[in-house]
């Protein structure tokens, strides 16, 4: 708490206030430290920085008030209170929120001040019913608390991940009128998954015995949103969509830009460590080996997807019983 | 349907992933994979034998093979035969082996000069012994021109590779395919993945004609739906045979290398109304092209999982020769196996031990399923 100061405020005597901001560095041999990271004056001549300082303020008082009702709130909220100020720019509402509150106060934003980031993953569950929706839902911030209890142990849990937020719907919408599974949840983290859908997938892999199936485009996008995923579900099977088992009537051109994020791809993969044995590091390089053979890419397909997905995931399922 | 094609010997489960590259040599037909390794069959073998047995490897690269170029002559004013292979690897770097009076024993690897961020390889040997070549297309968009020179002294061989010069299109499109003119010539042709072929003469680095894609669906950006995938130069020099996709199909055209002109196209008939225009050779985008040594046939292969030998005389195909898995003496597959034809190279008669080898000529077609086949000609025995 003692890191911030506000160098005067002499009412009689006016003099420009200066905020300092410090870093809090603890080590376990010697006590706490403190180390200067940024400087703001009230008067400087530069405009940039008057902007910012405007901007610290206008946040710490924001704060100040979330603080005392202690409400839930989101990080694009606080940044919507002034746009101007942040210049347009969510990141550096972002980026201020951490300053202060995470670096300066070695708070955490999430369970001190309850601010989160806005939610971006979505979910479709057959015990959605408990949140009294038929709907695809935002990934709830407090799954724990209302997810433990709805979802049996009896039956393995089918955890299904879908790249996309078009083929999710679609695929949603098809679970909805065809009862295939029992004891399953969609998700999808629209393109890179957030924080929140990481966690909530994590939780789910490691609370119940369940089953992940991730379906991505192949190409080197979608590979990396896989790899992403796998962080944390490292069961997670690679489902498709394989360039070769697609029609090449719906494969798209790469750009040489792609060629090039490819092969950086490749390295990467390969400089990992002995892999040769992983499935999933075999599975990478034969997608992006073809790719690089044919100069082409194969995403999902929002209409066919949904049958043939359905047929593919049973077929997994069976295997791994 | 003049010709008959009769199917030989196989190697099946050759690697252990996709068979991206095939290459003839004299001694060895040597297949280039995305597993890394680079297997050398021989050629000198009964026509009935099991090719697995005989086979030798060696490991290149650990992320993979897609192209192989092979280089053989005997030295001038000396015995020794020596026989440079290029491997173009996933990662952007080529490296070179080389053996000597084609025994594989010999084999060394060649690092005097590291080369990255390249694609596709091809040697020139030139016809009149005086200057060769290796050339090697960029994943930045030029093309480096690189003389060659192998010479010998007291039985070691030493090969210099020095840069002469770069083949610069004067656009950011990634040149995915290249073939060299094996005649005086000194052509070369390099296909763009937005659709271009241009025709380089490469000893004076000068642009000689730019073949631009027919394709009237231009995509967006750099890149088009008819990639010239692959090119190849008649063996007299006077044919560029271009392959490009035709939406989902493969067209063949051919063009005059002297007066740059489009002199035709090679097609199947159809009544597919899906291909918009022009007709098309293959029912998929064709993946390789390799002539004869005469000039007179032109083989193709590619995703309709076929094989077609097209007489150039006449325009007309003269075989088809249908890939499929169960043509495998091991008919076990993998779960992403395909027979889908990656590479497919002619063989010159005498290459091919085994009746009929030396009279008649010979296919060799490597596919996705990870089989390798050996088929020749059929009579004359």
């Amino acid at each position: 708490m003692s890191c911030i100061y506000i160098i005067d405020s002499n009412t009689n005597n006016y003099q420009p206030v200066t905020i300092v901001l410090y870093k809090t560095q603890s080590n376990p041999s010697s006590k706490t430290q403190y180390r200067k990271t940024q400087t703001y004056t009230q008067f400087s001549s530069n405009i940039a920085e008057i902007q910012k300082f405007a901007a610290l303020v206008k946040t710490i008082r924001i704060l100040y008030q979330h603080a005392k009702n202690g409400n839930h709130t989101t990080v694009r909220d606080i940044y919507y209170h002034d746009v101007e100020l942040f210049s347009r720019n969510q990141t550096n509402c972002t980026r201020l929120l951490e300053l202060i509150v995470e670096d300066s106060l070695q708070w955490s934003l999430e369970k001190d001040l309850n601010i989160r980031p806005s939610q971006k993953g979505m979910m479709y569950a057959d015990w959605n019913n408990s949140l009294h929706t038929t709907e695809p839902i935002l990934i709830p911030v407090n799954y724990q608390h209302l997810f433990s209890k709805e979802i049996t142990d009896n039956q393995k849990l089918l955890i299904i991940v879908i790249e996309k937020d078009a083929v999710f719907q679609s695929f949603c919408q098809y679970l909805k009128s065809h009862n295939t599974f029992q004891n399953f949840v969609v998700i999808t983290g629209k393109g890179f998954p957030d924080r929140l859908t990481m966690r909530f997938l994590a939780w789910l892999t490691e609370s119940f015995s369940s089953l992940t199936i991730g379906f991505f485009d192949s190409d080197v996008y979608g590979l990396r949103i896989c790899q992403q995923y796998q962080k944390c579900g490292s069961n997670l099977i690679f489902g498709g969509v394989f360039l070769l088992e697609t029609n090449i009537r719906n494969h798209l051109p790469i750009t040489t830009r792609d060629i090039k994020l490819m092969m950086n791809l490749l390295n990467e993969l390969s400089e990992k460590g002995n892999q040769e044995k992983d499935n999933l590091f075999e599975t990478y390089k034969r997608e992006l080996t073809r790719g690089l053979t044919l100069f082409r890419k194969a995403e999902m397909n929002v209409l066919k997807f949904a049958t043939e997905l359905n047929y593919y995931i049973n077929e997994k399922s069976r295997q791994s019983q | 349907m003049g010709k008959q094609y009769i199917f030989t010997v196989n190697a099946s489960q050759a690697h252990t992933s996709d068979i991206l590259g095939v290459a003839i040599t004299n001694k060895y037909t040597i297949s280039v994979s995305s597993d890394g390794y680079a297997k050398f069959w021989d050629n000198k073998k009964d026509e009935i034998h099991n090719p697995s047995e005989y086979v030798k490897s060696c490991f290149i690269n650990k992320i993979g093979i897609h192209h192989i170029a092979a280089y053989e002559n005997t030295l001038p004013s000396s015995t020794v035969k020596v026989t440079l292979l290029a491997f173009a690897c996933f990662d952007g770097s080529v490296v070179f082996k080389y053996y000597v009076n084609d025994d594989f024993d010999t084999l060394k690897d060649w690092e005097d000069t590291k080369m990255s961020n390249c694609w596709v390889p091809q040697f020139y040997r030139d016809p009149e012994s005086k200057q060769d070549y290796f050339i090697v297309t960029k994943t930045t968009g030029s093309t480096s021109v690189n003389h060659l020179k192998i010479t010998e002294q007291d039985g070691e061989v030493a090969i210099a590779i020095e840069q002469t010069g770069e083949l610069d299109p004067a656009t950011s499109s990634f040149p995915n395919s290249l073939a060299v003119c094996p005649t005086k010539n000194k052509k070369a042709a390099i296909g763009y993945i937005n659709g271009d072929v241009l025709l380089y003469d490469f000893e004076n680095l000068k642009l000689v004609y730019t073949f631009h894609s027919p394709d009237l669906q231009q995509s967006y950006k750099s890149s088009t739906t008819s990639i010239p995938r692959v090119l190849a130069f008649s063996p007299g020099g006077t044919l560029l045979a271009v392959a490009r996709d035709n939406q989902a199909a493969g067209s063949i055209t051919l063009y005059d290398v002297d007066h740059g002109e489009n002199v035709g196209t090679l097609t199947t008939p159809s009544h597919n109304t899906k291909s918009t225009i022009g007709g098309f050779a293959h029912q998929g985008w064709i993946m390789d092209l390799s002539f004869d040594e005469e000039g007179k046939l032109l083989a193709s292969g590619g995703f309709d999982k076929c094989v077609r030998v097209w007489n150039l005389e006449t325009g007309e195909r003269e075989a088809t020769i249908n890939i499929s898995a169960s043509d495998l003496d091991d008919v076990e597959q993998g779960e992403h196996d395909t027979s889908v034809v990656s590479g497919v190279r002619f063989i010159k008669k005498g290459v091919r031990g085994g009746a009929g080898g030396d009279s008649n000529e010979g296919l060799c077609v490597v596919s996705f399923d990870r089989g390798i086949r050996w088929y020749r000609e059929a009579g004359g025995i």
